[in-house]
């Protein structure tokens, strides 16, 4: 298996690099291949991380309303609208909607919302708070922490949608979103550009490992 | 009638189990402010949860089998690509035989093809992604405006800050990079995750107020 594994490994990088040469069967094969193995192997997952410990622990009782459930999905294979077979098998589907909001919900206040609004409210725009101030370290890290809190502001700004405004107070609030919806845009730029940048150096890393994995294969093969 | 019972029915489940588990959530959060309550909402949130799991992984059952009778259908009927259809059968069915034969995903067996198959595939076409996203760049990113400027040499100054090339060029571009990433970049990032987390609290209480029925015909 030394041998085969790697060489099986080493085969299927070339059938996707054949890509480059244009769409053609290998590259065709190779995709198939992986969509088969990707959905054999969650499967295994599935039944052994899932499946399987509920069942070995006898808990039937327990786990028999999800069971229903289960059944009443089946239901939606093949859905005939508004019928009462489509009707029944909503309510698996609004039972695991319900959940997954909820779960989201928590998720993005608590885990989101309000740890970066505490991040933000936690810094201080007073020089007197920083040490240091005189020198250099201290008026950078303060003028950094302004451009934080400014750009957070102007981001968030950028992403309002509301109907516009009539009258004095509405032009007001028009051009005061538009200030700092302009800076955000400014800063939502710069983020992309550097997400951008970062999304192509993971993706050429992993091109340089597998044409380092294709160099290494001779050597290693001849070498045992 | 039947019909219109079932999809209260199914609106009154998608209510009633999301803010149980809301307030399992809060519970956990606070478990002193809930006095004796806090065990039988935690205790039913988790059970929720854990039913819930169960259905989305017999969902994914339902989609396997969705895959295999597509493409067994394509098989039987000639349609062209049968002999990619039958590929991926046949890798589907062997990753299967694997995977039992040998119990299950930690198992040897599963091993291997974890590492020998899936595993240099999938980083395979994600570093075929950096050819085609470099070129696509290439193709887009002429610079026209100001906006395309600072965004072009935003993402040049990351980029080479990032690589020994960038180094050698100006020893103080790794100190740019890290300034554009822990300032600039930190505060956009805030502002949209801040922007998203808003977006899904809106979109998920309006699941649990019954405003949005996705579930229903």
């Amino acid at each position: 298996m030394e041998i085969v594994g790697p060489l099986v490994a080493a085969i299927l990088t070339l059938m996707v690099f054949s890509y480059i040469l244009g769409d053609n069967v290998l590259f065709k094969l190779a995709a198939h291949i992986f969509v088969g193995v990707a959905v054999g192997y969650a499967i295994v997952v599935i039944w052994y991380q899932v499946f399987a410990p509920k069942f070995t622990t006898g808990d039937f009782i327990g786990t028999a309303p999800a069971l229903f459930l289960c059944f009443l999905l089946v239901f939606k294979i093949r859905p005939v609208q508004n019928s009462l077979t489509s009707a029944l098998g909503n309510v698996s589907l609004a039972f695991v909607l319900g959940v997954g909001a909820a779960l989201a919900i928590g998720g993005a206040l608590l885990g989101t919302l309000l740890p970066q609004i505490l991040a933000t409210a936690n810094i201080s725009l007073n020089p007197n708070h920083y040490q240091n101030t005189q020198n250099e370290a201290g008026l950078v890290e303060w003028l950094n922490n302004i451009i934080i809190v400014l750009g957070t502001v102007g981001t968030f700004f950028y992403f309002t949608f509301a109907v516009r405004a009539n009258g004095v107070l509405g032009g007001l609030r028009e051009g005061f979103v538009r200030f700092w919806a302009g800076m955000g845009r400014l800063m939502v730029i710069f983020t992309l550009g550097a997400l951008f940048a970062n999304t192509v150096s993971s993706r050429v890393a992993l091109l340089v490992s597998r044409l380092q994995f294709l160099a290494e294969l001779p050597g290693k093969l001849l070498g045992g | 009638m039947s019909i219109r019972i079932g999809r209260v029915l199914a609106t009154v489940v998608a209510i009633v189990v999301g803010l149980l588990v809301l307030a399992d959530l809060f519970v956990s959060q606070w478990p002193n402010s809930f006095g004796g309550f806090s065990q039988i909402i935690n205790v039913t949130g988790a059970l929720l949860v854990s039913w819930a799991a169960i259905v989305i992984a017999f969902a994914l059952f339902l989609g396997f089998a969705n895959v295999i009778s597509v493409h067994w259908t394509r098989i039987r009927s000639q349609k062209p690509g049968t002999i990619y259809s039958g590929i991926l059968l046949l890798s589907l069915v062997g990753t299967l035989i694997v995977g039992f034969y040998s119990g299950g995903p930690n198992s040897y067996g599963s091993q291997l093809v974890f590492d020998f198959v899936l595993q240099p595939l999938e980083a395979t076409f994600f570093a075929l992604l950096a050819i085609f996203i470099a070129a696509a760049a290439f193709r887009a990113f002429r610079i026209r405006d100001l906006e395309t400027f600072f965004f072009v040499l935003f993402a040049v100054i990351v980029l080479l800050g990032q690589v020994p090339l960038g180094i050698y060029l100006w020893p103080e571009l790794p100190v740019i990079k890290d300034w554009i990433l822990n300032v600039p970049t930190l505060a956009g990032v805030r502002g949209i995750l801040l922007g998203v987390a808003l977006g899904t609290i809106a979109t998920g209480l309006r699941i649990l107020i019954g405003a949005d029925r996705p579930y229903t015909d």
